[in-house]
């Protein structure tokens, strides 16, 4: 299937209002990982975050007709994955307090180096507020410039250069110093 | 210190490709047939107001039609009456009484 990579995010709502599964194509390899990235924010589990970020793009797919203005298709879909990760989050609350679910094996010294590196991580990330997280995955992983991530999380680009500054100052403090418990929510 | 980027690698789900594509791929298609599914139903209910329309006119004629019907039969019986009543006096010379006479004048039968 060929995908047109090229095409603004305006053509390709309006191809997708036309039903064309092209541009469904096009919208959910450009938008997935962003997606994933801000449902891992509030989540902190990729797996969950995984789940999420497919849901929220279906979802949005499918209301893509209530959406205004086809340029801030992004922050729009953010929205959405924002708000199922908010109720996945309290449907999992629930969950896990009925199952008394264990915590994941963080510390484990039989893990491999890499496999122990992200529980480490995503423990870190803990210690971050929602935007740093946010803010510090859409540019390191994701590769999102300020004023992208400004646009997207609706706050100015210096802002965003702070959050970014303050998040991985606050991620190297933890991540160099001795393994310690980290509240989980 | 806080210039180099973190290395979150371990936890982009890029990085196993064919497990991405999968997903992209699952994501696609149930996008689409929620989009088809939904498509349908907006057909249905496009189609759902004329038809409704048509059925509506449909029901309006065929009560008109019954309505109509049952006016002609009450005449037609009225009539029937009134020739027999009128008969009936110039045969037998028996006088019809006053609400034969008055249903023969047009009145609605009791």
């Amino acid at each position: 299937m060929v995908v047109a990579v090229d095409d603004t995010i305006e053509e390709l709502v309006a191809r997708v209002r036309r039903g064309d599964p092209r541009a469904f194509e096009a919208i959910v390899r450009q938008h997935l990982r962003p997606a994933y990235v801000v449902a891992l924010g509030v989540l902190r589990r990729p797996t969950d975050a995984e789940d999420v970020a497919q849901e929220a793009l279906i979802v949005a797919l499918e209301r893509i007709d209530t959406l205004r203005d086809a340029k801030h298709f992004r922050s729009w879909l953010l929205q959405i994955v924002r708000n199922q990760a908010l109720n996945w989050r309290s449907r999992r609350r629930l969950r896990d307090v009925t199952r008394e679910v264990p915590s994941e094996p963080a510390h484990d010294a039989s893990l491999p180096d890499s496999l122990a590196f992200r529980f480490r991580l995503l423990e870190a990330m803990a210690v971050l507020g929602p935007t740093e997280r946010e803010v510090v995955l859409l540019h390191d992983l994701e590769g999102w410039t300020h004023a992208e991530i400004a646009e997207a999380l609706a706050i100015s680009v210096v802002m965003s250069r702070q959050h970014l500054f303050q998040a991985r100052r606050k991620l190297r403090t933890h991540l160099d110093s001795p393994i310690e418990d980290v509240d989980h929510e | 210190m806080s210039d180099r980027k973190i290395d979150f690698s371990v936890i982009d789900p890029k990085r196993d490709p064919d497990r991405w594509n999968r997903m992209v791929d699952a994501t696609v298609q149930r996008a689409l047939a929620q989009r088809q599914g939904n498509a349908f139903a907006v057909t249905l209910l496009e189609w759902a107001r004329p038809a409704l329309l048509v059925a509506a006119g449909m029901a309006l004629v065929s009560w008109c039609g019954v309505t109509v019907r049952q006016k002609e039969m009450v005449e037609q019986r009225g009539t029937d009456e009134a020739a027999w009543v009128l008969t009936r006096w110039a045969v037998t010379g028996e006088e019809p009484s006053v609400a034969s006479m008055l249903v023969v004048l047009g009145a609605e039968p009791q």
